[in-house]
């Protein structure tokens, strides 16, 4: 980091509470877009009040206002939004109404912008030194061709790339999802803006490059002096990562003040949804509407309760090697995605298959659930092993294990109605005649508590929760013996993923179901799961039950992936709920 | 200890610990369905953008115009297309003959109106053809994937290189009989490649789909699948390709036909037509706009269409 302490900045502006002027003060903003519908106010009369040097957070759902308003100060709303009213004060300087020049003034050169999609937001054409080169000719850096390479160098550096002047002369393809949003970060504080806005700056990654790329930035805005606004849906981070929050509904602020204050004692309703949804702040398993003493004993159907030994799946050294084309036409190499892995589901429990990307999970995943063969190894459903089927055999076994996908927006054809997505398991199992299909309809979608209106509805009509929730029907409607969830809640709001993991977990106690949970998430992990299986390049590297994983992890990796959780150095105490 | 500068003790003025009027934002149940409106699905909310559109309604005015005027001549003229007498050859617009008359001495307004079945006829076999079979062999070659898609794409690639116009001129020639059925055939089967080859492109984009692979898990078999789920999802591109080649077909058959070996000469056809009306454009270079005003109106129409349709069914592709 020594190419930072030669820059003229000064890394400690005065601090002392009350004599500084704000950055940034946001008064009253109101933004509208215009639609088919009409005007439709976004956000409506917000508040915000950033010091120089100082991290503040707007957390929110989607929806609710939050990046819009973060847009708004640099000028990029998209498409028909506007701002009609309030005022964005930055650095003594009223930001609204100023022309595009003036605008791009201070875009970019006081006002820098680490953007959510590091896949996208590079350009794949262009080195990636040049375009860092860009973003410093385009704030009016001055100097030859031979200062601006040094300059690039040093930038991406200082956001901790290895190797940068080498890396310079890459393209995107080339760096992998990290060392993207370091470039970027690299270039939203490449004219060292006095405002960073992190839009969402690393929900696309995973866990434990999340967290050191946020301990980087952390670092490293601290040194500069620079004040970071982090736009997030997630508290824990937020909370984790600014020392004022500011939290948003429907385009309103709810609730403002110092984090912990926020986190220790929310005042707003909404708020305090919030912090006891966040799975990174939960503390032990959601209890099922049973246990919660909803359900009388008697609703607990067949399949019945864990008797101990009763694996209803067992998958044993299961292997799954993919062929990737070699240098040379007609070449291959093996890649081994699944490397002798072996778990137990226990009946009516919950396995929690547990791994970044590219840890082999979804892939055993799908071994178990027939959709591909393993190379070696094999899965028994109840005894049976699945890898040996006949067709027909094959068939019948598709009734009892069914999965529901991480993409609320992938997972139901577009073009059916709810009604025909529901009766298609049954029609092709040839389950009862059309007046009894229609009842199960109404009984499935009753079970994920949604309308029974629901069923003339089409898919694009319907939120990622309620989607999801249907896709949870559809699995259910041939009566299942195990569910297999890969990634189901992982796109979903905090809320919404809350209410999902409820009724998932309500729908276990009463159908008595088992569940194989694939996520990447440890946070919801301890919500939903009694098994734990870490995962880490196709190899099983911890297996416990959750408590012990939480409380005693033994791996190395489990116990970064437990650090990697944002949120989770914070003592929360006592949470209302 | 030094006070932490990052969490003073005394927030600052504009930070102070604020929470909302409870009932300011209404706090909803979480992720509530809407009951209100009514359901729509994707082709429901196609046809309401498109309702919108005026050039919906002028293509559509113009579609169907064309439309009854092939079904129905008789209802637009009283005069007969090959009623010609030599005597009226080159003739002026007269009452009840509005065109005037060709050089054959027929009436140029009964054989605009006439010349409209060939070319529609054509036009919309030729594009039924194209859209099964390269629906077909797109759909194989995208979701079977493998040796399959080898073979059918390097076969569809063979046809491809063959341009349409040469091709047909030379089969066209060999071919004993020339009527509407032929040249359908002979522009369907070097024109199919087209839809094969966005079929196949959209198919493997589906495919892909997280629905589909939950069909699977269903124990839905594979053609199955391709049919209920994939090709229904398909569909947008291969309809806004067919409606705009529809108008293209009609001009290649009004090419061959004007080079003499499309539709045979005792048909009435814009083509054959546009082909007899060059010898006399010097003298009376109107007998050529009418026949050729038609097709281009025709054409035009079928193309806004296009137009309109891949707008509506693909609001990405939508021009601001």
């Amino acid at each position: 980091m020594t190419s930072v302490t030669n820059i003229e900045t000064n890394p400690w502006p005065e601090r002392s509470a009350g004599a500084v002027e704000p950055l940034l003060q946001i008064s009253d903003l109101r933004i509208s877009f215009t639609t088919a519908a009409g005007e439709v106010e976004a956000v409506k009369g917000v508040d915000l009040t950033v010091y120089p040097g100082q991290s503040v957070a707007i957390v929110g759902e989607s929806g609710s206002g939050k990046s819009t308003t973060a847009h708004a100060i640099i000028d990029l709303l998209p498409g028909t939004g506007r701002v009609t009213g309030g005022s964005i004060r930055f650095a003594g300087r009223e930001l609204v109404g100023l022309d595009r020049k003036q605008v791009e003034d201070v875009r970019g050169k006081e006002i820098g912008l680490v953007p959510q999609d590091p896949m996208s937001n590079l350009n794949p054409v262009w080195r990636i030194g040049k375009q860092v080169e860009e973003a410093l000719v385009a704030n009016g850096f001055k100097g030859n061709k031979a200062q601006r390479r040094t300059r690039v160098a040093e930038l991406l550096a200082e956001a901790g790339l290895p190797d940068a002047e080498r890396r310079a002369a890459q393209f995107p393809h080339e760096f992998s999802g990290g060392m993207r949003q370091r470039a970027l970060i690299a270039i939203g504080l490449a004219s060292r803006p006095k405002l960073l806005i992190a839009d969402e700056p690393t929900s696309a990654l995973d866990v434990t490059v999340q967290k050191k790329i946020l301990d980087h930035l952390e670092g490293l805005t601290h040194e500069l002096g620079t004040a970071v606004l982090f736009i997030t849906h997630d508290l824990g981070l937020a909370a984790e990562r600014a020392e004022h929050l500011v939290v948003m509904y429907k385009g309103r602020v709810v609730e403002s003040g110092p984090s912990r204050e926020i986190l220790s004692n929310p005042q707003h309703p909404y708020t305090r949804r919030l912090v006891s949804a966040a799975p990174s702040l939960a503390s032990r398993r959601i209890q099922s509407a049973h246990e919660r003493g909803q359900v009388s004993p008697d609703q607990l159907t067949a399949h019945g309760s864990a008797r101990p030994g009763d694996d209803v799946v067992v998958a044993r050294n299961l292997t799954k090697k993919f062929k990737i084309r070699g240098s040379r036409p007609g070449s291959h190499t093996d890649f081994t995605a699944v490397d002798d892995v072996s778990f137990a589901l226990p009946r009516g429990r919950t396995l929690a298959l547990v791994g970044e990307s590219g840890s082999g999970k979804s892939t055993a995943a799908n071994m178990v659930l027939g959709l591909l063969e393993p190379t070696s190894g094999t899965v028994e459903f109840d005894g049976q092993d699945v890898t040996a089927l006949s067709s027909r055999e094959q068939f019948a076994f598709r009734r009892r294990v069914q999965p529901v996908f991480q993409n609320p927006y992938g997972s139901l054809d577009p073009m059916v109605s709810i009604y025909r997505t529901l009766e298609e398991p049954l029609r092709l199992h040839k389950t009862g005649d059309a007046k009894e299909r229609e009842a199960r309809v109404r009984e499935l979608l009753e079970m994920v508590a949604l309308p029974a209106s629901t069923m003339r509805r089409y898919p694009n009509e319907l939120s990622g929760g309620q989607r999801q929730r249907i896709a949870v029907a559809r699995a259910l409607a041939l009566n299942p013996e195990v569910i297999v969830l890969d990634e189901a809640v992982s796109a979903l709001d905090v809320l919404v993923q809350a209410q999902v993991l409820t009724l998932l977990n309500d729908l276990q106690a009463q159908l008595g179901l088992s569940y194989l949970f694939i996520t990447h998430d440890l946070a919801v992990v301890r919500q939903i799961a009694d098994e734990v299986v870490v995962m880490q390049s196709g190899k099983v590297v911890e297996h416990a039950a959750t408590d012990e994983v939480f409380d005693n992890p033994r791996q190395q990796y489990t116990r970064d992936l437990l650090a990697a959780i944002p949120g989770s150095s914070l003592e929360t105490g006592t949470i209302a709920g | 200890m030094p006070e932490n500068p990052m969490h003073p003790a005394t927030p600052r003025p504009g930070q102070e610990r604020y929470t909302a009027p409870a009932d300011q934002a209404k706090l909803g149940a979480v992720d509530a369905v809407d009951t209100t409106e009514a359901p729509s699905s994707l082709w429901n909310e196609a046809w309401r953008d498109m309702r919108r559109r005026p050039l919906f309604w002028v293509s559509a005015t113009i579609i169907v115009l064309v439309s009854l005027v092939a079904m129905f001549p008789g209802l637009f003229t009283s005069q007969g297309p090959r009623v010609c007498q030599l005597a009226n050859s080159l003739g002026d617009p007269a009452p009840g003959h509005i065109f005037g008359f060709d050089r054959q001495g027929c009436d140029i307004y009964a054989r605009t109106i006439y010349g409209a079945r060939a070319s529609v006829v054509v036009g919309v076999l030729t594009t039924l053809a194209v859209v099964i079979l390269g629906t077909t062999v797109g759909a194989i070659a995208g979701y079977f994937g493998g040796w399959f898609d080898t073979v059918l794409s390097r076969l569809t690639d063979i046809f491809f290189a063959v341009p349409l116009v040469l091709a047909a001129i030379v089969i066209m020639s060999v071919l004993p009989e020339r009527n509407t059925w032929t040249v359908a055939a002979v522009l369907a089967s070097f024109g199919w490649t087209s839809i094969a080859r966005i079929t196949r492109g959209s198919v493997m984009s589906v495919k892909n789909n997280e629905f589909v692979t939950a069909a699977r898990a269903l124990g839905m078999s594979r053609g199955a699948i391709l049919l209920r789920h994939v090709l229904p999802n398909s569909a947008a591109p291969i309809i806004v390709y067919a409606t705009v080649a529809l108008g293209t077909y009609i001009v290649a058959e009004a090419t061959l036909t004007f080079l003499g070996i499309g539709l045979p000469p005792w048909l009435v056809s814009w083509g054959g037509d546009i082909s007899m009306a060059q010898q006399s454009l010097r003298v009376r270079p109107e007998i050529l706009f009418y026949p050729a005003g038609a097709l281009a109106l025709t054409v035009l129409g079928f193309i806004m269409l296009g137009d309109v349709v891949r707008d509506a069914l693909d609001p990405k592709a939508r021009k601001r």
